[in-house]
């Protein structure tokens, strides 16, 4: 009973958290876009924070260089319990066109568990939109089945990773 | 295709050849308002100094550098309101040092940081010789620019340890 109130509380009010790692600004301008009165991302209780202790779902954009790579992680490790990631846009989802470069670690999923990717470059605000109410979805789950496989880390390495400070 | 008509030559080649004399190994002009100037390591300030004072370069678009496996280059960017120069200077690939503009030429003083960082060319006195666009934890040494270059598995390039990502899963 409890737990499906704090279930149905969560998925009410999923506060996020912007986070450029390395992006062009373009993934940047949509997310805005996003959460500005246009599109109104609100109307599902998203709210923008500043500090990721406040945040629920941290939305990264950018192929995440290495200069970023620590930081993106100090971050996602900042941020309380349960937390979901949303990599928007081609370069947080595979690195994009940076793929093969040697500054980007190729995607946020190398660095910290995603749960949802938006395709796209930049992705349309309506398909920003989509992947946050998928996400919503996978939020409210009274067995939380569905959250602890999206959470499963895509990488060959075993979490957690060490981070470097 | 039509055969287009050759351009007459640009009669500042023609000047400059003169005025440069032995200081310029070679002088061509590809295009209108393009000028390319080959010079050595000995000769390329006075061709700099010849450059702003008489054919009015105030402004240093840019310094490249390039890797052409047997030589490095330099490439300086003059810019004077009429014509582009460009002032090429080749390197040994062993040894690729040059002497600092930024005494000459002030707004050299990014673009030598960014061509050591990428190249590994050295500018002996230059004022301040740091990395400017690798990331801080950047092993010394690596050139990622170099043609030669390929991402040691073994070093750490910054990042999250553990993870390889870009070059090195190639």
């Amino acid at each position: 009973m409890l737990e499906k109130l704090v279930s149905w509380a969560r998925k009410k009010s999923p506060w996020i958290l912007l986070f450029n790692s390395g992006s062009c600004n373009a993934c940047d301008i949509e997310v805005i876009a996003a959460v500005t009165p246009r599109f109104d991302v609100e109307r599902f209780g998203v709210l923008v924070k500043g500090s990721p202790r406040h945040a629920d779902v941290l939305v990264v954009t950018g192929p995440v260089t290495r200069q970023q790579a620590s930081r993106l992680r100090r971050i996602y490790d900042q941020m309380p319990d349960p937390k979901y990631v949303v990599a928007c846009g081609t370069c947080a989802s595979t690195g994009g066109v940076f793929k093969g470069l040697y500054n980007v670690m190729e995607g946020v999923d190398k660095v910290v568990p995603v749960d949802a990717y938006v395709a796209g470059c930049p992705p349309r605000p309506d398909e920003i939109i989509d992947g946050v109410v998928t996400l919503l979805s996978l939020i409210d789950s009274s067995d939380g089945r569905a959250r602890a496989k999206a959470r499963e880390p895509k990488m060959d390495q075993k979490q957690p990773v060490e981070v470097t400070a | 295709m039509t055969d287009q008509p050759k351009p007459p030559e640009n009669p500042i080649v023609g000047a400059l050849k003169q005025d440069l004399g032995a200081k310029a190994v070679d002088v061509s002009s590809p295009r209108a308002r393009r000028i390319i100037i080959t010079a050595t390591p000995q000769t390329y300030r006075d061709v700099i100094k010849y450059l702003q004072d008489k054919q009015g370069c105030y402004h240093l678009s840019v310094i490249q550098g390039v890797d052409l496996r047997t030589a490095f280059e330099v490439v300086y960017h003059f810019w004077s309101d009429k014509n582009l120069f460009s002032l090429k200077v080749p390197l040994p690939h062993d040894k690729p040092e040059i002497g600092t503009v930024t005494d000459i030429v002030p707004a050299a003083i990014l673009y030598e940081r960014e061509v050591h960082d990428l190249f590994g060319i050295n500018f002996p006195g230059h004022p301040d010789l740091r990395r400017l666009l690798l990331n801080d934890e950047w092993p010394q040494g690596e050139h990622p620019l170099r043609k030669d270059w390929k991402m040691d598995e073994k070093k750490f390039y910054g990042g999250v340890k553990g993870i390889k990502g870009g070059a090195g899963n190639a």
